[in-house]
């Protein structure tokens, strides 16, 4: 069985997550703000601007860090990778009472 | 009324609940960090350089159910953290005019909850490794492997990153 992560699927999925978390975010607190309190300083440039700053950075970040996490990127020579016989121990399973 | 009922008992205690929460946000932010970074995401990488190779399979499978088993931490943390954070909410009489409070929830509402309910099955319920291991369901085993290791793939930027974000909103209220 093939794993099914590549680097097309890695960026679609940092922009959805990007968009979803950072526009979910931003709608749902403006709403509140204005539905609540009356307040539309959130749709004010300053926080539009930092938010679209961040979205971009965030998206960016996330995408090179799937890369990064899911080996795409390097060769993994920073790593020794020797044959060793090795126990590894398990849970002995529970018995029933 | 049911509130104010709540305020009356357990007003006097908000400090010691405060201090519940927070301990636990430090459980449930670190609990793992050594295991993640230096057992699981080494021999993963190794796994996906080398995905045929037996020995790390091995180790691959026993380093996932280990891990399975130590997230239990987490997990117990996480509730708490949830009974608490409203509680605290209610007690302290906060509201939504308090912007750094609003969005801390509104990121834990669509970071933290989501993720933690597939976390909970993944590890515990039917994404459990041992448990399918021990039903001799191979295929389900692997498929529940790559299925955790694709939700370690999305879930790690966005935990990392909001994570801090909440409890520096939580800390330092900046607006």
């Amino acid at each position: 069985m093939e794993f099914s992560g590549n680097p097309a699927l890695y960026r679609r999925i940092a922009i959805a997550v990007t968009l979803y978390i950072n526009g979910g975010a931003f709608i749902i607190f403006a709403l509140i703000k204005y539905l609540l309190h009356g307040d539309t300083w959130v749709l004010g440039w300053k926080p539009v601007l930092v938010t679209l700053l961040f979205s971009l950075w965030f998206g960016r970040a996330m995408y090179r860090w799937m890369m990064r996490l899911d080996a795409q990127y390097g060769r993994g020579s920073g790593w020794v990778l020797e044959s060793v016989r090795v126990k590894l121990p398990e849970l002995r399973p529970r018995q029933p009472r | 009324m049911m509130l104010d009922l709540l305020r009356q008992i357990l007003g006097p205690w908000y400090l010691q609940i405060k201090f519940l929460h927070v301990l636990f946000v430090a459980v449930w932010i670190a609990s793992t960090v050594v295991a993640y970074t230096y057992y699981l995401v080494p021999v993963f990488k190794a796994w996906r350089r080398n995905p045929h190779d037996q020995e790390i399979i091995a180790l691959r499978n026993w380093t996932m159910e280990r891990f399975d088993q130590g997230i239990i931490f987490e997990h117990v943390a996480f509730p708490i953290i949830i009974l608490t954070g409203p509680l605290m909410y209610v007690l302290g009489g906060w509201t939504t005019a308090t912007n750094w409070l609003l969005l801390k929830i509104i990121l834990v509402c669509l970071v933290a909850i989501p993720i933690e309910i597939v976390d909970y099955h993944l590890s515990h319920f039917r994404g459990n490794k041992r448990r399918l291991r021990e039903a001799g369901d191979a295929a389900g085993y692997e498929r529940s492997i790559q299925q955790h290791w694709m939700f370690f793939l999305i879930t790690s930027p966005p935990v990392m990153v909001f994570a801090v974000l909440i409890v520096f909103l939580a800390i330092t209220k900046p607006f």
